[in-house]
């Protein structure tokens, strides 16, 4: 890329960043709009809140939250999920503040650890980590910051009341979904499952090998989401009603992934100007060969977020810095924890910058000032013990 | 240099940076504009041996077990079945 002059040495980077997660955001889109507009993203809440029952609501949401957050994007997760915690305020009478910080605890974590969202799914490209690897490592991190999180809501409901400000207009409808629980998992868990096929044989973990061959051809990542939309688009199909139904749900898909597509290529671009400026070799001597580098590079990603309130954004710039770093063989872990670092880090603090943040505040009827105090801190708290587990697990396993 | 203003990573990463920053807090742009005025912004200040430097640190860096296949490449006697 050196004799290219520096336009051209964008586009690239830009095609290329397109070329590695394109497909995977569309089809995800497809996978979470299928589930929003049948109604089978709330059919799997309320299934997971009969499983925790009334006493355990906030777990209950909180994990819902965090299945729900790898196929939706946050903002719709949590416009999915308000509904349900009103309606458990106005059961119970009380702890409403509990139920939303629950839905943001689940919903955040694996927003920023657990791809195929955007911002994990770039990192992994960028770092060459596979899917499985970051899926199962977010899903631990994830777990165990909102499990912080969640400890920290209860504490905090315990001496702050949050009332329900417009109850009248708030007393929700909760439509019927039109699929169960269980359809509507299909099309989660069924990239899982041809993705970890095609990583056990490859590992030579099955024996045989037409089976081998076509996990190795089903289970390649973009094959594996393709599939997971068309059974989404079945079933929508199926159990909605009308052909433009469909129609419809493809066209929303489209709106929501191209802007995506559209700023993680130009992230993609900008991610790989900053690594051609070879300043990951300024982390390199003090650093590179200690676990100071795990920390380091989230609160890079921390200061980029705070700054400017995008989480993606602020995951594509620190993964920018250090991606030549992954490839080294003095790094003394698996890259998997810079992955890991990046979005806890990035997910430190939301503040007024964030759209999120204007989401979570004005939908749930909190004042700036409440949000800032509750879900902000929540945050900062969730990134801290996030940012534990990775370094122990660095530490423990570095998988080297 | 072909289209490098400055040899230091700090400047063109800082302004990049600060390009994505000011674009997305202060003029309100959408992160896909301030993304693509940062991205051009570093490719313009960056030196064409800065970039050279970056690819040769990112794909010459010997791996543990290349550096042993190097050293039994050295004394093929020690491998076994050559005497």
């Amino acid at each position: 890329m050196a004799g290219k002059p520096p336009g051209e040495r964008v586009s690239l980077a830009f095609g290329a960043a397109a070329g590695k997660v394109g497909l995977l955001i569309l089809f995800a889109c497809v996978v979470g709009e299928c589930l929003r507009a049948t109604g089978g993203a709330r059919a799997i809440a309320t299934a997971v809140l009969q499983l925790f029952g009334p006493r355990q609501a906030a777990v209950g949401l909180a994990t819902a939250s965090f299945v729900l957050a790898v196929p939706v994007f946050f903002d719709t997760l949590f416009l999915l999920m308000l509904p349900i915690a009103r309606a458990l305020r106005l059961q119970s009478g009380r702890d409403y503040l509990l139920y939303i910080l629950a839905i943001v605890a689940g919903g955040t974590m694996a927003h920023a650890l657990v791809p195929p969202t955007p911002g994990p799914l770039f990192v992994i490209e960028a770092l060459g980590v596979d899917l499985v690897t970051m899926m199962i490592g977010g899903s631990v991190t994830g777990i165990v910051a909102a499990a912080a999180g969640l400890l920290y809501a209860h504490r905090l409901n315990s001496h702050m009341v949050i009332p329900l400000r417009d109850e009248d207009a708030a007393a929700p409808v909760l439509a019927a979904p039109s699929v169960g629980a269980a359809w509507a998992c299909v099309p989660i868990a069924l990239p899982l499952l041809l993705i970890s096929g095609a990583t056990f044989g490859a590992r030579g973990a099955i024996p045989w090998p037409a089976t081998r061959g076509f996990f190795a051809m089903m289970g390649e990542k973009n094959m594996a989401i393709a599939v997971a939309a068309a059974v989404a688009l079945g079933i929508a199909a199926w159990k909605m009603e009308g052909r433009g139904t469909i129609a419809a749900v493809l066209s929303r898909a489209l709106q929501t992934a191209a802007p995506i597509v559209l700023i993680i290529s130009a992230g993609g671009a900008f991610g790989e100007m900053l690594r051609q400026t070879n300043i990951a070799a300024l982390f390199v001597g003090h650093t590179q060969t200690s676990f100071w580098l795990i920390p380091l590079t989230a609160l890079v990603a921390a200061a980029v977020r705070t700054a400017q309130g995008s989480v993606t954004v602020a995951m594509i710039t620190t993964v920018g810095m250090v991606a030549g770093l992954a490839t080294s063989a003095t790094l003394p872990f698996h890259p998997v924890y810079l992955a890991l670092a990046i979005g806890c880090g990035a997910k430190n603090f939301a503040w007024m910058n964030d759209s999120g943040f204007w989401v979570m505040a004005r939908t749930s009827g909190m004042t700036e000032r409440e949000t800032l105090r509750t879900i902000s801190v929540m945050n900062l708290y969730m990134a801290a013990a996030g940012l534990v587990v990775v370094m122990l697990g660095a530490w423990l396993l570095p998988m080297r | 240099m072909q289209a490098g203003l400055t040899s230091s990573a700090w400047v063109p990463a800082v302004v990049g940076i600060a390009c994505v920053i000011v674009g997305i807090v202060w003029l309100r742009l959408s992160a896909l504009f301030s993304l693509a005025a940062g991205a051009l912004a570093v490719a313009l200040l960056t030196p064409a041996a800065a970039i050279r430097g970056a690819h040769l640190q990112t794909v010459s860096a010997p791996t543990p077990l290349q550096v042993a296949q190097a050293d039994q490449m050295k004394w093929p006697a020690s491998r076994p079945g050559k005497g």
